[in-house]
């Protein structure tokens, strides 16, 4: 850093890096980067943790066909209930001879991709509603307030299984079921993060420069809110798989023989006493999953955090 | 590293009068944890006696607020005294037990911030939150507390104070609201009040009003007041003595008056000619080019020397305080420059 | 007679208003209580007053982001109304107050003016807003690098520079200044100052300039209008308010200002060595 006196102007050379304002900023600030830079690497580790369980089994779903050793929904009768690692069937068969590995494989197809197409329909369609409402304000806000407020004062799963016995079960029910209901909370949330981004100057900034109500929205507000949104609609997904896999077990969820996670549960329970790994291992499936997601969440969450 | 300890005759007079209230030395603050830590304050060193009030003035990221803090034993999590000794009366600061430092704040020292709104409960009324700060430093009865509580409003030129001890913070403005602020760092009747930007948030005709009571407890309650602020004109109104920091640095002292119309560092020279101020005019105004150092960047030698129109290689050179003259001090290697004797002043 | 490009008359804001979900009125908040006030053009004029008293919202409702209640508001000649044509919001900007808050952190400082540039149709290619956006970039002393870096990585001085950078993008005539540099340290405000002034005098702007404090605004304009609690309580000079005001808050918001002791030119010469260091 050259020291001595001269005469350039005082503009001129790159500008400075992040000025750190060590009154308001650094001591406050310098615990938390201390502890944001382990935060950063045990956000990375969360992430990626969670990052690398989901991506395998999405990769296990989407990979279903070639990699199921048998086909899911064929009966043996003469190898009903055999023990885990007999006679080719690594993780045994279930009352009706079909390959409890095979019904596990595409049980993830269905359960996961389901669960990651119901929420996104809800998070596209909650976010446009609750940013548009956040940003004008006025009376379309207070309605969405009062919208999103009864709602969430029902019990969610409740709701959903209500829905989903009125409207028949079927994966096309379940996707309609969540859009319906579970579009209140990305909507508060984008409400929320978007009326406080409309308080900002920048944005008025861009009104007082001729950008179209449309383009602020879309370029200027939505950016700065949706990882917010993302992280929440991480864990918004373990709901949604508990909520699929808990009508699978009450016989509501995809019809059988299509193998899903909670039916294979409920189909298990008579045989528990003998055969507990018929029940436990799909168990286990689901808990991995929401593990896996949560674990995303959690990371994504401390790596905005830190920022 | 062992700094030569200058004090100046001012704070030599404060640190020797019976009425010695404060005293730091070499004071050294570092942030961070094991292993990566820098400094933000270097060296600092300054006294006040009772009846004076002290001005640190200095920009963000001077290290003015926190030298602030370590005074009161208030410094967050993670920042740390490194060196030095604070001394409030016979209390070294740096060593006291959390016990010791409770009793010390409130008690002996005083501090009101920035902004007066959070410094106030909500959901309290006013009265009672400067009896419960009277009652937590004395062995006052509640009664004997609202009694307290209620003088000080008055003292705090609250008219009515009977009827305005019940009022709720969010009732008053924000000027008033400091008043309450300031009369709850006196419920325990400090000898030392420290006020960090106490004026900062407030709009410029009540500031005045605040700075004339704080100069006036001063007087008053005979209390040592330390101001800190990045306000040249504040600190031109109220204080008898200021200190300058920059980049974690005191880099000059001095009577106050005497300081602002002579400077001795170019940096107080610098800033008083960048303030745009009831005289001048925009031609007058001449920025200092550059910007602060970053906490941690701070060069070796004077930390103003990248901006200083009068540096020279020998800047790059560790600076100290050096006595430039009666009670004042300069971290200046070239202060000759600065000086002059009076009456020559050109036409 | 002077040639006044914006012309003011019982400027009226008031928020707040209508019913309730109980049908109850709400509370009303006058923040304009039907002032007047002209800008003669090219000249720097100056709303001054406390927190509340409504110069904000003043600017405000010249650049258009707020509808008044009442009263109307001409630039050079036509009625201004917030829904305004191409033409009125291209020659009326702002530069804000708040280096933090008045970027968008997600956006390039490029991409920030390049949007500008094309949307309002006066650059047609990206290379053609690239070029633009640099000359931009030095006319407030910013470097070409700027452009490729978000406002997270500038001081706050550098912020209100790009800010200024921005209002200028699309070539106005008219700046409004909301408090420029009110957040800002003090060794930074002079600079900008001296921006804004030099900008003013080359690019002949008339300028709206809000301010609190009567030092900064003696240094920037030419004539100042006093506010407190939605109305103009003084208007005049510059000069000749500072030096004998009338009412009894301008006084005291005079007392208020800043007062250093001049330093003479000998001490001047110290900063601005001619010749050598």
């Amino acid at each position: 850093m050259s020291a001595v006196g001269g005469a350039p102007p005082e503009i001129g050379g790159p500008p400075s890096t992040t000025e750190v304002d060590v009154e308001s900023r650094t001591p406050l600030r310098f615990a938390a980067v201390g502890g944001a830079f382990r935060g950063v690497f045990s956000a990375n580790a969360s992430l990626l943790t969670g990052a690398i369980i989901l991506g395998t089994l999405i990769l296990i779903g989407l990979l279903a066909p070639v990699i199921s050793p048998y086909d899911p929904v064929k009966q043996e009768i003469d190898q009903t209930l055999a023990a885990p690692g007999a006679s080719g069937h690594l993780l045994g068969t279930d009352q009706l001879g079909r390959d409890t590995l095979s019904r596990l494989i595409y049980g993830a197809r269905n359960d996961i991709l389901v669960a990651l197409g119901a929420v996104l329909l809800p998070f596209i369609i909650g976010t446009i509603i609750g940013v548009v409402a956040g940003y004008r304000g006025g009376w379309a806000d207070s309605l969405l307030v009062g919208i999103v407020d009864v709602i969430i004062a029902f019990p969610i799963l409740v709701l959903l299984i209500a829905l989903v016995f009125v409207l028949g079960p079927g994966v096309r029910t379940i996707i309609i079921a969540v859009a319906v209901i579970d579009w209140v909370v990305y909507a508060r949330l984008a409400r929320t993060s978007a009326r406080r981004e409309a308080a900002m100057e920048y944005v008025m900034a861009a009104q007082v420069g001729g950008i179209p109500t449309w383009r602020i929205l879309v370029r200027h507000i939505i950016p700065n809110l949706i990882s917010q949104s993302i992280v929440y609609a991480m864990s918004d997904a373990v709901l949604v798989i508990l909520f699929i896999t808990t009508l699978g077990y009450l016989g509501l969820g995809i019809p059988p023989p299509a193998p899903d996670w909670g039916t294979m549960i409920a189909e298990a329970q008579p045989y528990f006493n003998n055969q507990w790994w018929l029940a436990v291992i799909p168990g286990v499936a689901i808990i991995i999953t929401a593990l896996g997601l949560s674990l995303i969440a959690d990371g994504l969450a401390q790596k905005l955090d830190s920022r | 590293m062992n700094v030569p300890d200058t004090l100046t005759q001012g704070n030599k007079d404060a640190l020797d009068d019976k009425g010695a209230l404060l005293s730091v030395r070499n004071l050294r603050i570092e942030v961070g944890t094991d292993g990566e830590s820098f400094e933000v304050v270097t060296g600092a060193t300054l006294a006040a006696r009772r009846g004076e009030v002290v001005g640190v003035v200095g920009e963000s990221g001077s290290g003015k607020s926190l030298t602030l803090r370590a005074i009161a034993g208030l410094l967050p999590q993670g920042v740390t005294v490194g060196a030095g000794e604070v001394h409030v009366g016979d209390i070294d600061v740096t060593k006291a037990d959390s016990a010791a430092l409770r009793r010390l704040r409130g008690g002996v020292v005083g501090m009101i911030f920035q902004e007066p709104m959070t410094a106030l409960n909500p959901t309290m009324r006013i009265g009672p939150q400067i009896a419960e700060a009277a009652r937590a430093h004395s062995r006052a009865s509640r009664s004997e507390a609202k009694a307290r509580a209620i003088e000080l409003l008055g003292q705090m030129g609250f008219t009515e104070a009977e009827r305005r001890y019940r009022l709720y913070p969010h009732e008053l403005s924000g000027g008033m609201r400091q008043r309450v602020v300031i009369a709850i760092a006196l419920a325990g009747n400090p000898s030392l009040l420290l006020c960090d930007e106490p004026t900062t948030a407030l709009d410029a005709t009540v500031t005045m009003k605040v700075l004339n009571l704080i100069v006036g407890l001063a007087a008053d309650l005979d209390i040592g007041i330390v101001l800190v602020t990045h306000d040249l004109g504040v600190a031109a109104r109220i204080c008898d003595r200021i200190v300058v920091m920059y980049a974690g640095r005191m880099v000059e002292e001095g009577p106050s008056e005497e300081l602002l119309r002579r400077p001795r560092h170019p940096y107080t020279l610098a800033l008083l000619q960048a303030v745009p101020t009831r005289d001048s005019t925009i031609d007058d105004l001449i920025a200092i080019r550059g910007t602060p150092p970053t906490a941690g960047e701070v060069p070796e030698g004077c930390p103003f020397a990248p901006r200083c129109p009068l540096a020279q290689p020998e800047c790059l050179q560790p600076v100290h305080l050096i006595e430039v003259g009666p009670g004042r001090t300069s971290a200046c290697r070239r202060h000759e420059l600065l000086e002059y004797p009076e009456g020559e002043v050109d036409g | 007679m002077a040639d006044n490009i914006l012309v003011a008359k019982d400027l009226q804001v008031v928020f707040g208003g209508g019913r309730d979900i109980f049908m109850r009125p709400k509370p009303t908040f006058e923040a304009l209580n039907g002032i007047d006030f002209k800008v003669a053009r090219g000249e720097a004029f100056a709303l001054v007053g406390e927190s509340g008293a409504g110069k904000s919202t003043a600017a405000r409702c010249v650049v258009g982001v707020q509808r008044p209640t009442a009263g109307t508001i001409t630039f050079d000649g036509a009625p201004l109304d917030p829904r305004r044509d191409r033409a009125q919001r291209r020659a009326i900007q702002m530069v804000f107050q708040d280096p933090q808050g008045s970027l968008n952190p997600r956006m390039t400082v490029g991409a920030m003016l390049s949007e500008l540039l094309r949307r309002n149709e006066i650059c047609a290619s990206k290379q053609q807003a690239r070029e633009r956006s640099i000359e931009l970039m030095s006319m407030v002393g910013m470097p070409e690098a700027a452009l490729d870096r978000r406002p997270r990585s500038f001081s706050g001085g550098q912020r209100q520079r790009i800010g200024i950078a921005r209002a200028l993008a699309v070539e106005p005539t008219f700046l409004v200044a909301d408090e420029p540099v009110s957040a800002l340290d003090v060794s930074i405000q002079a600079s900008i100052l001296i921006l804004l002034k030099r900008l003013q005098r080359e690019l002949g702007l008339t300028m709206l300039f809000i301010s609190h404090d009567l030092a900064v605004v003696k240094q920037l304009c030419d004539r100042v209008a006093v506010m407190c609690d939605g109305e103009i309580v003084e208007e005049g000079h510059v000069d000749t308010v500072l030096t004998d005001p009338h009412e009894e808050f301008t006084k005291r918001l005079l007392a208020a200002t800043t007062d250093l002791p001049q330093l003479d030119a000998k001490m001047r010469e110290l900063l601005q060595p001619e010749g050598s260091a």
